[in-house]
Parts: C-alpha cells; structure tokens; sequence
C-alpha cells in the first residue's frame, strides 16, 4: 500500500517536521481513498451478489415453522376437509356426515350443519378441486353434489346467543378492534340422484355451471352420463341426468375398477383398479373398440399396487399414490391420444394413503402410511416440506391451506394436528425454470413463458424461449456486423490515408454513442415499413452488393496500370464508391428478377415472397437454393482458394504468355464466374436433395412473415455494435507495429499479402475480443428489441418472426411484478442470466487478449 | 491503394499473379468501410431532416374531391400504391368514363398524404387521399392554422369573433331581437336573447358580431388576444400550481398529524436531550483536541496516547450520538399531539379559505374568458372550431386559439419567424393533452437534473476509485482481477443495472429511508455488546496502525511484523466500518423519516429520481474510471518524484501535481458518463421515469431539489410518446424532433469529450 512513502520528511535530516495537520491530510486520504476505492468495487461487485440474493429463493425449498397447534376435533374422523382462506377455521366433513367448523388455532368447533339433505351417512367422496363441489354418495344408491361455503358480515352486537345461532350455521366472531363478524356456512346442494339400488361409487366433474358429466361404478360396471340443469319456475336451476347409451360391465371392463373420475372436459372418464391398473374411457367414442385407452408400460405404468387416486386441480389431470410412496400424474393427451404419464415422483417411504390437491395451484398434499404428510408441488417437482406429528394415530385427513402456508392433518382418532409453512416459490425450480413441463393443454412438454395466470392455466415460467429469442437475435445481428465492422476495420487500418482516417474513424464512433431508443424507433418506424416492402430487394442486397464490388475490382484491375496510376489512391476510392453504389441499386431490378423467378405463384397472380412465406403456395425449392447460395459459395471460394489455387496459377501463367496481362486477368475473371456459377449449381443440388427429403426451410429458418421481425432487429442491433467492433478491431489492427509490415513488404509481398498474412494473425486476438465486445453489447441491447419485435416469447428459428429476449421481457414486466412474489424474482433470474452471459463473454474476451498479448509480446 | 503497392509492382509485376494483389478483397474491405460511413451518414441525415421539418410551416391545400368533398390540410408528401380490389373497380370506371388515363405498366397510383387535425369534429389526424379522386388543389388565402393547447391543431377559416355578453334593461321597454351593441372589444349587429324576467327586469343574453369574415375576425383576433392569452395563463397558473400547492400544505398536515400520533406509541428516550446534546459537544470537543494535538511538533509517548483516547472517545460519542434516538423522535406526550391537532386544524382553516379563494379567482376569470368566442369553420364539414366536443354547438373561447396562422400568405421571412417561435415553443412549454403537440419543457428539465445529479455523484467515485488503482493499490494480481471486473461492468447491459437501482435503491434503501429497520434490528444480541465490540475493535485497528505505521524514519518499515501489522490493521478497520455500517442499519432507534406515509405512499421506498441518477452513476461509473485511470498514467512520473522529493506528501502530490494533470482525463469521463446517462432509457423505465410527472423535480419550496419525486426522460419521452401513446401515428412528428433533440444532446457531449481527449498530453511519459 505504502510503496512511496506519504509522511514524507517525518523526521527529516534536517530537523524539521512536517506539520501533524499535513500528516492528518494524508493519513485521511489514504483512508478515504482506499475506503472509497474499495467501496466503489464492491459496490459494483455487489450488483451480482444483490441479483443472486433475489433470485436464489426460487430455487430455495418450503420452511417449515413447526407444530403451532394441536387439539382433539370430536371423536368422528374426517372423511374430508378444507381451511378456510383466511387461515383460521378449518371445514371438516366428518363422517357422520356433518360439517364442522373449527378454528384452526384452537380447535373450537364454532358451528356444525348436515352435509347430505336428509342427513344421510356418506359413502364415498369426490371432491372437485378449485369448485369446491364435492360428489358424495350414499348407501342408498343415490349421489348428491355438495358445497360448502363460508360467508360474513357484521353485525352490531353479539348479543346472547352464540350457541343459539349456531343452530342455523352461524357463529359469531370478535376482532381486536372490538367489530363484530357474523359468520353463516351455507350449504349448496345439487340432487340428489339416484342411479341404482346398491351402493354406488360416483364422480362428477363440472364443465360449465349447467353441465356436469359423472361416471359411477356399482356391483355390475360402470355408467357414466351428463347431468344437465335447466332453470326452472322461480329461477332454481334443477338438474336432470342422462345415461350414456354405453354401458360397460365388469367383463368388458376386466373387473369392477375400485376408483372412477370423470375430467372437467366431459370426454374422459379414468377408472383405476388397486392392481395398478389405469384405463381411459372415451365417453365421445363412437366405435367401440376405440373406447377403452388402457395405460401401458410405455407411458409409464407401474406394476405397483395403487393405494389412493384423485384428480387433480382443473379436473384434467389424475393422481395416483402407489404403496411404494411415489405420486404419479396420468391425463390423456398428445398425438396420437393416449393415457400418458404427466408425472411421477417418489416423495415418500411408506405407501401413500391419501393425495389432496390444492384449490389454487398445483400444489398437493399427501399423506403416509407412517403418519407423515408431504407439501409438493406438480409442476416444479418440488418437494417443500415434509411434515411427521409425534404420537399419531394412521392419518384420517390431511389438507394445506390455499396459499400453502399450513398443513392439517388429523388421525382416525380425532386429533388434529396444524404446521405453519413458509412455502416459498413453489411454482419454480430448476426444472421448471430451464426444463420442459409437460403442461395441461399442451401436447407433449414444452417449453413456455407467460407470466399471466389463472387458475385453471397456471403462470409458466420457463427462461428457455427467452434465452433462445436472445440468442437468435444476437446472432442475426452478429452476422450482419461482424463481416461489415471487421472489413472496414481492415481498410481503415491497412488501406486508408491518415488524413482520411482522422475524420473517417471518429464519424463512426460517434454513432457508438447514439441512444439505442433512437436506433429503435428508426427500425420501428422506417425500417421495418421498407423490409416489409422491399423484402426481396433487401435479402437480394446481401449478394447483388459484394459481387458487384468484385465484378468492379476485376474491371478496374484490367485497366492499364498507367492509367489507373493516374486516378491515384482517391481516384479508386471513389470508383469503389461507385461501385458500392451501383452494388446498392442493383439490387432494385434484381429483387424483382428473383421474386419474378422464385416466387411466383404460377397461375398469372403477382410474384410475392411474403406469399411464399405465408405458405400460400410453392414449394420448398426456392427457400432452400437461396438459403444455400451464400453457403455453397463460401464453400466454394475457400475450396478454390486453397486446393485449387496452384491449378488456376498455372493457367493464369499460361494466359498471360499467351495474351499478356489482360488474359490473366480474364482467367481470374472467369474463375470467380465459374465459382458462382458452380455455387450456384450446388445450391440447387443441395436444395432439391433437401425437398426431395421432404424437409421444407419454412418450417425451420423461414416462415410467416410478420413486420417487426428478427431481420430487422439483426439490421438495427447490427448498426449499433457495427462502431464499437469497428473501433475495437481497428485499434488492433493500427497497433501491429510497423516493423512486421516493412518487413513484409520488404520481401516482396504485396499489401494486401501483407495485411492478411502478417497484420491479421497479429491482431487476430485484438479483433476477437473486439467481435465479443460487440456480442456482449448485443446480447444486453433493450430498446431497439423492445421497439422493434413484437415481444412474443416463442421459439421459433424463422428469420421473419418475433421473439423475446430476456432483456426486454425484464423491460415489459419488472414495472408491474408485485415486490417479492415469485414473477419479481423470475424477473431477476432473467437479469442473473443475463449477467452470466455477458459475464461469460467479456472474460472470454479478456482471457484472449491476455494471452495473445503475451504471445506476442516477443513482437 | 497506396505507395507501397505500386513500388512492388515496378519490380515484381512478373511474378505477382493477380490474386496477389487481392484486389476484390480489398475492394469488398473498402466496400465495408463505405457502408459504415453511409450507414452514419444516413442515420443522421434522416434524424436530422425529419427532426427540422417537422415545425416548419406547411402551407394549406384546400382538395375538391370528385365526391364534392372538400379538405383543408397540411400536404405531407406522397407515394406510389397498388390499388386494393374495390378501389381497382373505381379506377376502371373512371377510366371508363374517360375521366383518368390508364396505369402504367406496374399498376400503381399516386397517393398524397395530408395532415387534416380537426379532430375534435370527427377528422382523422391524417389521411391518404388517392391522386386520381382529387379535382382540384389550391392554396386558400383566408386560410388559417389554429394552435390550440387541446385537441391539437384545427385548420379552416375563420368566419367571427363573437362577444356574449348578458344584460338587463327594463321589462317595460320593447324588446328588441336584433340591433348593434357596442362591447369593451367593439361594436357589432348582436342577435338577443331573453333569458329571464322577473320584478319588471328583463335579462337578455346578446351575441354581437364585432367582426366578420376572415380579414376582420384575423385583425380583431390580433388586437386582443394578448389580454386573453394573459389571462389563461393565469387561469394555468392557478390550476397547475397554486391549488396543488394549497392542496400538498393540506396533505402535509395530514402527514404531519399521523407523524405526531405514530410517535405517541413510542416509549420517550431514556437518554434525556440535555445529556444526548452533552455527549454530542463533548465528542466534537474532544475530536478537536485529537485534531489540535496533532499539530505538536513533538510527540511525546503521552500526548500520543492521549490524543489516540481522544479520537476514540470522539468517535464513541458520535457513534452514540447517531444510534442514540435523535431528538426529534423522543416520543410524543399525549398533550403535545393534542397541541398538533389543535394546530393543524387552525391551519387547515387557514389554508381552506386560501383554497376557496383561489377558485373564486378562478371563476372570475373563466367567466370573462367565455364572453368572447372566435368562429373558425371547417369547410368541408361546415362546422366550427367548438369549444368543447361535447358542445358541438359553442364556438371555441378566443383564447383556446393560441396561435393563427395565415400559413398561405405568410413570406419566406415570415415563416422563419414562426418556424423559429415554434421551436422556442417546443422547448418551453409542457406536453399538451394529445400526443400531437405542445413542448419538452419538464423533459428538458427532468433529463438534465438527472444528469447533473448522476456526473455529480458519478465523478467523485470514478476519481477516487481511480486515484485508488493507480496512486495507492500495489500492481499486482488484486488491482487486475480488480480492472478485469471493471472491464466487465462495463459490459453488463444496463438493464440490469436498472433491475438493480428498482431491487436495491428504491426497495431496499429507500424503504429504509422511509421506514427504518423495522423489526429486522439486531437479533438476539443485547445492543450494547455491539457497540462494545466496535469500539474494542476501532481501538486495535488504531493501536495496529500505530505500531505498523508509526516506527522508523520512512513510514511502516518492511519488517515482517510490520507487514502483519499493516494487513491485520487494514482488515480491522475495514471490520470496524461494516460493523458500524451494521449498527447503523439495524439501530432499533431509527423509525424511517417518512413513516407516516406507508404503505399508501411511500416517499423513497419507490422510484424516484435520486435513484435513477445513482442507477446511472453506477452504470456510468467504468467509463468515468476508465478516463481517469488513463489520465492519471498518463502524467509523467517524473512530476509526481519532483513533487516528492520536493518534501510534498503524497496527498499533496496527487492533489496539487497529478490532478490537475489529469483533470482533462477526469473532464472527457466526466463527459462520456453524461452522454451515456442522457441517452438511456432501459434502466429509466424502472427506476423512475414516467410518462407525465405531476410536478418538475426541482421547485422553488424547500428542499428545491426533490429527490423522491419522478421524472420526465427525452429518451424515455421518445419511447412513450411514440410506442405507448394512444395516437402514436399523430405523435410522430414531434417525436422525430424529440429525437433530434436528443441525438443533438447526447452527440453534442461526445464531440466534446473527443474534443477535449484530442488536447490530453499524449501517454508515454511513463511513471
């Protein structure tokens, strides 16, 4: 710290000392400073630490707060139960028959009412997730829906009778600040209806208010039907049920399944044997043979017995626990339909004996054979807290509250026992951030990202379309700036006068420091409208400029040397002005050729490439050969430049011994001719073998086309990284002493021998760190993807397509994501990820010209 | 080419093929070059055409459509289209009839494009009108261009100036329907109405013409439209500031009320303020000592020991002084808030009746500005400019015109004038109601606080990190990992940086500033421990930096024990101010300044511009280093070892010799770190910029600097107003001036800073 000595003369030869108050100075500004300094570093260190801390909880299990209560609720045990949202009264179905209300932190029973009309005994119960209607059955071989509901108001005053009111279902409850809640539980009931004389087992799952399909089993099969309401006199709507014309017995179903589940679609009815067995019935089939789908091994069926079956949250998806502790998630769907496995996790040791599904997400509960019960959630396959009361009778209930922040669980002894929970981000994991999900509504896993959910079509938040759509966009946008930045640093830095080059360098760099919204808004506003107008003249561009600029080079070469001599240095600059120009308006005509040659639709209709892309027509030729042109001919060049250089040097000796300068020229002529042409030919090979494979381009790098596209973020990014790899590079390229050059030279090399032979490798490691400079730029780029795509997340290749980057989805989303909650800390893991990528970038960077600047050290 | 080139080829022109040469290669190089130029130069030419035409005067076309219609509109260019089906069928039978010739070969036609505004009367703001629809074009002299401050522009020609005025004559008198009155503004033909009668008084509402038809009504508007312009403006100025003012005094009573009752729950201190103002004193006394003492020439085992006891005794009494409550919050007594309600009801009296005032003011006004209203008529709609769109019947008030313009008649000279006044408009004035129109004047002002507020936090940190890495760390692989992290920073994307600014300013520091620790003080620990800790902590560093400081003639000897002394003193003190950072954080004795506003409106606790300015001064804090740490190097080291040798310490070195050496350096970041921050939006959107910030962030009420408030952003202001505004296609003229306002601003900057580079003393000197 110290190397230089800051109380200079302390005690000087001469006697003299410096003032204390100099020392003071000193000392505070070497404490101030190296504070400073410090703290400025970490301060900017602490920007990764603060990103990691948001988004680590994500990742994070449940915690669980331990046993905050424990009472004994009567002596029936409940068949079924639910906590309130507000997290403190507890709705037991016990099976008796009657529903109780308890407060959760006491165990108070506040009030009780009859479940079934006539106080019936219950059977079975199936409860619908999310509705709260439970299909309860008798003994009597009747079923009726019923629905529990807990509402409020206030009142003036308790008055007397607490036990009183509690007659009719209410209670009364006081609050710190002295106001009074009257609380009622009203119960909604459907039925009942009666199907058979015996004991029935009955499902029913709404699809909208007035239609329910149900499937029931009893001694002799299955029966599965609608239950159709109509609103009757005096606005009560009144239910009728109607039979499937199908009936199957137990022969036809292999045995009398022991659960049956109607889905909330209407179409599928599961029924599920204690074998293991798992079949789907088709209540839409019209061919018999067609109605049963029975799970096979293949999509995950296992030989282990099933001890407990329910459906899950949106009536689609059905549960199962087998003996062995694993939860496992069946549905029908894909293509072809089948009865496939969503899910399947061993969350337990001992066999599961009861599965509840949450009311809000995916989030279920389940109970063990050994008193324990586990929080776990479908989707993230997160397993956030596992729970195991002491002194505990084999569990008779178990249920989690609505934001999962309690489980309840009571045993066939009445005792009830309640665990507070910090659940955390249930909803996320590692898998569900970066893995496929395999969704309800979507026919295999995928990935997906919408932020927006319901109910029924949870958030999803999967990071891998945002990734992607990163990506992508920096890759069109490198493509289009590397090969531009990187020549023109090599002109500017080997060909270009220092009096130009003073003005030339600094133009180009002050568009570095032009805001990104301007970049932005010009592509929204201009460049999008001219691509989508000018699509086949600007892709035409890409081939029409550089091989104009060659065709020039050539022509210019074939002019006699004095000649050229007498233009001077300026004189081929501005011709290659020209020729650029020309290059440019070539293209207007040529567009048209191509679009008039490729993609037309043949029948007289006007040649449109958008068309083509729409899929309105064609086939997949022209795609192909256009997209393997560039390919082929770079392909080509390199071939020729290499291996058959020596082939073409002989012929050029030749020539020119037999018609001097001009023929060699002309056989260089005809070999870059020949080499397109050839490309040009091998483009066609190359296309027909991939459409003659039946691969069509549209599905992949092209297809629909849509205004604010990946080609023109590409353009607009690609002009604003253009300047700082330019800069970059051409400071490299300067910086490769003299020496190597004149040596060069010297040995008879021409300049341009000179320059990428000598100069490049040089400074290869200079424009490498110059191209990741740029990437990392583009990468992080927010206002010119927000103004100029469309900002969907898909993940398709289409170069005429939107997507998302993570950037901008950080940008659209972070302003309205609430504080804390799972979205705000996805957001950040966005903003993580693309900090460790930049991060990753940048070091490459500095690793390289670290290393190359030691390689070339010795020059 | 150049001369090297032709020099090999005199000797070598035999043997060098031609590939050798690489000419297309080097003519595709160039190539490049050229496109990278043509791409700045049509950038900037784009930005800069649309940017200055926009506010140019457009002269007024008056089309006849072949349907009889008739439009007034600003011609905006045109452009070939391809007809759809139902307009082809149109054309066929205008060709038909011989009314039109036949396409050319591609089929297209030419369209116009005008720019009609009225759109308060149902006119799109602009329209496409085909070419072969119109019968006739030409330029209307009466024609006129009202800038109204809603609604956007209304283009027509006007027709009165009507004064209404209500009066009362005697019920006895005949009634007379119709006649000439003569008004404070002029005299006319009225038409009369009676509006009511009772007790033998007739009132009569009158409208009297005081000018009619163009010429008249332009020269009558001119003549008194000052007064009226006058007076809105003071209807605005009553609106927009005086009544918020009046309404903030109240709410902040309100707050301040809530404060009072919020502190009554608060156990008093148990520290009375006679003693916490003794401890106070006495810890500046002491320091002062310390500082006094250090001025002896000869130091003496004691006096050291003593002036080290007191510096440790100033600084334990300052520390107590901060995490001690500070007096303000020593609780409430139940007799004081009664005190304060008492108070803030008086003063709420005071300031309802300051309230009503104002609105009567307001009244008085209004009611004069309605009796004069200006008569303006779409031609092809044959309906005035109305004075609400739901009066469709009441001609615009005379001073909702702010601005006519004769655009057909004005001269060269004219035009300039306007063009000029517009821009001056531009810049002056506040957003109006529609996307369309008004100025960039709180955008300005929002942009440039902003800036200012960032190089003024930025620069001391870039200098001082820099001064750090160049003049105090040791070379080694520290101050390189060090670079290499700075290096990165400096690519993170600035998004980021805004995620951080919203995470970490405005939620987890500004929610300190408003609410204090809250219950996440120290956890189990008793307090004072803490506090002890510290203090014993503070004592070893101290006495470490003695031993390893103070012994021989040059500072800290090389000895082992004094290389272990110096790094455990370092991390004792680097201990000793985070555990003091801690305390301060975690003092369970800070209840936040602004409390009494949670959770409704948080003052700190959300975006704000203080945090956006320090979200870029962290995002701009490489490049400011970045400049420094080059000038700093590039000062000869010679200067800094004349300066040493000369018996300078090192401080005053670097403060007298290196500084002002580099001050270039500092003043080109300074500047590159200004031009980033005026040119980005990204991190804005989320800490702080709005689409219409109530209120500038600077004002004239104490503390004239409003950190908490939000801001307007020319860049954020671009992205609004052409993105997210309801009528983006109205709103894109003035946001291509936007831009080239913005463009101009942020270049501006950087060829300084190119400028300024261009004079640094050139790197080599070398240290």
């Amino acid at each position: 710290m110290d190397e230089m000595g800051g109380s200079t003369g302390h005690r000087a030869s001469s006697g003299r000392t410096t003032s204390g108050l100099v020392r003071l100075q000193d000392r505070l500004a070497s404490v101030l400073i190296t504070s400073g300094g410090m703290a400025v570093l970490l301060a900017m260190l602490g920007i990764c630490v603060f990103l990691v801390v948001s988004a680590a909880p994500l990742f994070a299990g449940g915690k669980l707060l331990g046993e905050i209560a424990r009472y004994q609720i009567g002596d029936a045990s409940p068949a079924w139960m639910s906590v309130d949202t507000s997290f403190d009264r507890l709705i037991a179905l016990d099976d008796d028959g009657i529903f109780r209300v308890h407060d959760l932190h006491s165990g108070e029973l506040l009030t009780q009412q009859p479940a079934l009309e006539n106080s019936e005994i219950p059977a079975s119960i199936n409860p619908e997730a999310g509705e709260g209607w439970l299909t309860i059955t008798t003994d009597t071989g009747a079923f009726e829906l019923v629905r529990p509901a807990l509402t409020w108001e206030p009142v003036e005053q308790a008055d007397d009778a607490q036990s009183e009111l509690t007659e009719n279902g209410s209670f009364v409850q006081s609050f710190e600040d002295g106001s009074l809640r009257r609380w009622t539980l009203d119960i909604e009931r459907k039925g009942p209806f009666r199907l058979s004389d015996t004991a029935l087992a009955v499902d029913s799952k709404g699809k909208t208010q007035r239609e329910r399909s149900f499937a029931a089993i009893d001694n002799i099969g299955l029966v599965t039907g609608r239950l159709s309401g109509r609103r009757a006199l005096g606005g009560k709507v009144r239910f009728r049920v109607s039979i499937d014309d199908f009936g199957l017995d137990a022969a036809a179903l292999g045995g009398i399944p022991d659960w049956v589940f109607a889905t909330g679609d209407g179409r599928w009815v599961y029924a599920v044997w204690k074998s293991g067995r798992i079949t789907a019935i088709d209540r839409e089939a019209t061919d018999a043979a067609l109605r049963i789908l029975e799970a096979s091994a293949s999509d995950g069926a296992p030989s282990i017995p099933i001890t407990t079956a329910v459906m899950s949250l949106g009536s689609q998806t059905l549960l199962v626990g087998d003996a062995q502790g694993g939860v496992a998630g069946w549905a029908v769907y894909g293509k072809p339909e089948r009865l496939r496995q969503r899910l399947h996790q061993r969350i337990g040791t001992s066999a599961v004996t009861m599965i509840r599904p949450g009311d809000r997400d995916r989030t279920i509960v389940v109970g063990f054979a050994d008193t324990s019960a586990v929080m776990f959630n479908q989707l993230s396959r997160k397993r956030i807290v596992t729970v195991h009361p002491d002194n505990f009778a084999p569990l008779a209930s178990v249920a989690g509250s609505p934001g999962s922040d309690a489980i309840v669980l009571v045993d066939t002894q009445g005792t009830a026992s309640v665990f507070g929970v910090e659940p955390g981000h249930v909803e996320s994991s590692f898998a569900a951030l970066f893995g496929k999900i395999p969704y309800e509504g979507y026919d295999e896993p995928v990935y997906v990202y919408q932020s927006t959910g319901s109910a029924s079509a949870e958030p999803k938040y999967s990071l891998v379309p945002l990734i992607f759509g990163t990506l992508k966009a920096t890759v069109v946008a490198m493509l289009f700036a590397v090969p531009l930045a990187v020549l023109a640093a090599i002109y500017s830095g080997e060909f270009l006068s220092n009096r130009v080059r003073k003005y030339v360098k600094p133009t180009i760099e002050l568009m570095a420091s032009l805001p990104s919204v301007v970049l932005g808004f010009m592509a929204a506003m201009l460049v999008a409208p001219f691509v989508r107008d000018q699509l086949p003249r600007v892709l035409v561009l890409a081939a029409t400029g550089p091989m104009v600029v060659i065709l020039a080079a050539h022509a210019w070469r074939m002019i006699p040397r004095n000649k050229r001599a007498r233009l001077g240095p300026a004189g081929q600059f501005a011709m290659i002005v020209l020729a650029t120009v020309a290059g440019v308006l070539l293209a207007i005509p040529a567009g048209g050729t191509v679009e008039r040659l490729f993609f037309a639709p043949g029948s007289g209709a006007a040649p449109s490439i958008r068309g083509w892309l729409d899929g309105d027509f064609g086939g997949p030729m022209p795609g192909w050969t256009i997209a393997a042109f560039p390919i082929t001919a770079a392909l080509l060049l390199l071939i020729d430049a290499t291996l058959l250089s020596p082939m073409w040097r002989s012929a050029t000796r030749r020539w020119r011994n037999a018609l001097g300068g001009l023929g060699a020229h002309a056989i260089e002529f005809f070999r870059l001719l020949f080499n397109l042409a050839a490309a040009g030919v091998f483009a066609y090979i190359v296309a027909s073998v991939l459409s003659a494979m039946g691969f069509d381009p549209r599905d992949s790098i092209f297809g629909p086309f849509s205004q604010r596209n990946t080609l023109v973020v590409g353009l607009i990014m690609g002009i604003a990284v253009i300047p700082i790899i330019y800069t970059i590079a051409e400071d490299a390229i300067r910086s490769v002493p003299g020496s190597l050059r004149s040596a060069s030279l010297g040995v008879g090399a021409t300049p341009w021998q000179t320059a990428v032979r000598v100069v490049l490798p040089v400074a290869a490691s200079g424009i490498f760190s110059a191209i990741m400079v740029g990437l990392g730029r583009a990468v992080g780029e927010t206002m010119i993807v927000l103004m100029a795509t469309g900002n969907t997340p898909e993940m398709s290749l289409n170069i005429f397509s939107g997507f998302r980057t993570l950037a901008a989805n950080i940008a659209v989303e972070l302003p309205e994501a609430p504080t804390a909650s799972t979205h705000y800390r996805v957001l950040f893991l966005c903003g993580l990820v693309l900090f460790a990528m930049t991060l990753v970038i940048n070091t490459s960077a500095e690793f390289v010209r670290q290393h190359f600047r030691k390689k070339n050290a010795a020059l | 080419m150049n001369r090297q080139a032709t020099k090999t080829q005199t000797h070598k022109e035999r043997s060098t093929p031609p590939s050798a040469h690489g000419e297309p290669a080097v003519w595709l190089t160039g190539s490049a070059l050229i496109t990278c130029l043509a791409l700045v130069v049509v950038t900037m030419f784009i930005i800069a055409s649309n940017g200055l035409v926009t506010l140019w005067p457009r002269p007024i076309e008056r089309i006849t459509l072949r349907s009889g219609e008739i439009l007034l509109g600003l011609p905006m260019g045109s452009e070939q289209f391809t007809p759809a089906e139902q307009d082809s069928q149109r054309i066929a039978e205008l060709v038909a009839a011989g009314d039109l010739e036949q396409a050319g070969e591609d089929g297209t036609r030419t369209r116009l494009r005008f720019r009609l505004g009225n759109r308060d009367i149902g006119r799109d703001a602009f329209v496409w009108v085909p070419e072969y629809e119109i019968v006739s074009r030409d330029r209307p002299e009466d024609a006129v261009l009202v800038e109204r401050d809603e609604w956007g522009i209304f283009i027509g020609v006007p027709e009165a100036v009507i004064v209404r005025t209500r009066s009362t004559e005697s019920a006895s008198s005949q009634f007379n329907p119709a006649g000439t009155l003569s008004t404070e503004f002029g005299t006319g033909p009225a038409l009369r109405e009676v509006v009511g009668e009772s007790d033998g008084i007739r009132t009569v509402d009158s409208a009297v013409r005081i000018a009619q038809g163009p010429a008249e009504t332009l020269e009558t508007y001119s003549e008194i439209h000052g007064s009226f312009a006058k007076r809105r403006a003071r209807i605005r100025a009553l609106q927009k500031s005086e009544i918020p003012s009046v309404q903030d005094k109240l709410a902040a009573i309100d707050w301040r009320v809530r404060r009072a009752q919020m502190d009554t729950d608060i156990k008093p201190s148990r520290v009375t303020v006679p003693v916490w103002i003794g401890v106070a004193m006495s810890s500046v006394g002491l320091g002062a000592v310390g500082v006094g003492l250090l001025r002896r020439k000869h130091v003496t085992p004691l006096i050291a020991a003593v002036r080290t006891l007191c510096v440790l005794l100033a600084i334990a009494g300052a520390m107590f002084a901060v995490l001690e409550r500070p007096i303000a919050r020593g609780g409430v007594s139940t007799e004081r808030l009664a005190e304060v309600v008492a108070q803030a009801d008086a003063q709420r009296q005071d300031l309802r009746a300051q309230g009503d005032g104002l609105l009567a003011e307001i009244r008085t006004l209004e009611a004069a500005d309605e009796t004069v209203r200006l008569e303006i008529i779409d031609p092809g709609l044959s309906r005035f400019a109305p004075a609400e769109q739901s009066r469709p019947d009441t001609p615009m008030r005379l001073s909702q015109a702010r601005r006519l313009i004769q655009s057909n008649t004005l001269g060269f000279s004219g035009r300039v004038r306007l063009y000029l006044t517009r821009w001056w408009d531009f810049l002056s004035r506040p957003p109006g109601e529609s996307p369309g129109d008004g100025g960039v004047f709180p955008v300005i002002v929002g942009t440039v606080v902003l800036t200012l507020l960032l190089t003024v936090t930025v620069v001391p940190l870039g200098v001082v990190a820099a001064i750090y890495l160049r003049e105090y760390a040791s070379q080694g692989i520290v101050t390189s990992a060090i670079r290499i992290a700075i290096n990165n920073l400096a690519g993170v994307p600035s998004i980021v940086y805004g995620m951080f600014g919203l995470g970490f300013f405005c939620y987890t520091l500004g929610g300190y500033v408003d609410a204090g620790p809250g219950e996440a003080a120290i956890g189990g620990m008793p307090w004072w421990t803490l506090i002890v800790t510290l203090i014993l902590v503070f004592a070893l560093a101290a006495a470490l930096s003695a031993v390893g400081a103070d012994r021989g003639p040059v500072k800290g000897g090389n000895g082992l024990w004094s290389k272990v002394a110096r790094s455990v003193s370092l991390w004792s003190w680097l201990g000793c101010a985070g555990l003091a950072g801690y305390l301060i954080w975690t003092t369970p004795y800070f209840g936040g300044f602004f409390a009494e506003k949670l959770p409704q409106q948080p003052t700190f606790g959300t975006r704000g511009i203080l945090w956006a300015a320090l979200t870029l001064a962290l995002l701009t804090l490489p490049v400011v280093i970045v400049a420094t740490e080059e000038a700093i190097s590039a000062v000869p080291g010679s200067m800094r070892e004349g300066s040493l040798g000369c018996g300078a310490s090192r401080w005053q070195t670097i403060r007298r010799i290196v500084l002002p050496a580099a001050m270039p350096g500092v003043l080109t970041g300074a500047i590159l770190a200004m031009a980033r921050g005026a040119g980005e939006v990204a991190p804005l959107m989320l800490v702080g910029a709005v689409n219409l910030a109530p209120t500038l962030p600077v004002s004239g009420d104490a503390p004239f600097l409003h950190g908490d408030r939000t801001f307007m952003h020319l860049g954020f202001h671009i992205y609004n107003l052409g993105f997210q505004s309801p009528d983006a296609e109205a709103a894109r003229p003035l946001v291509w001036t936007t831009t080239l306002l913005l463009v101009a601003i942020v270049l501006g900057l950087n060829l300084f800073a190119m400028h300024i580079r261009s004079r640094l003393p050139s790197r080599g000197g070398g240290i």
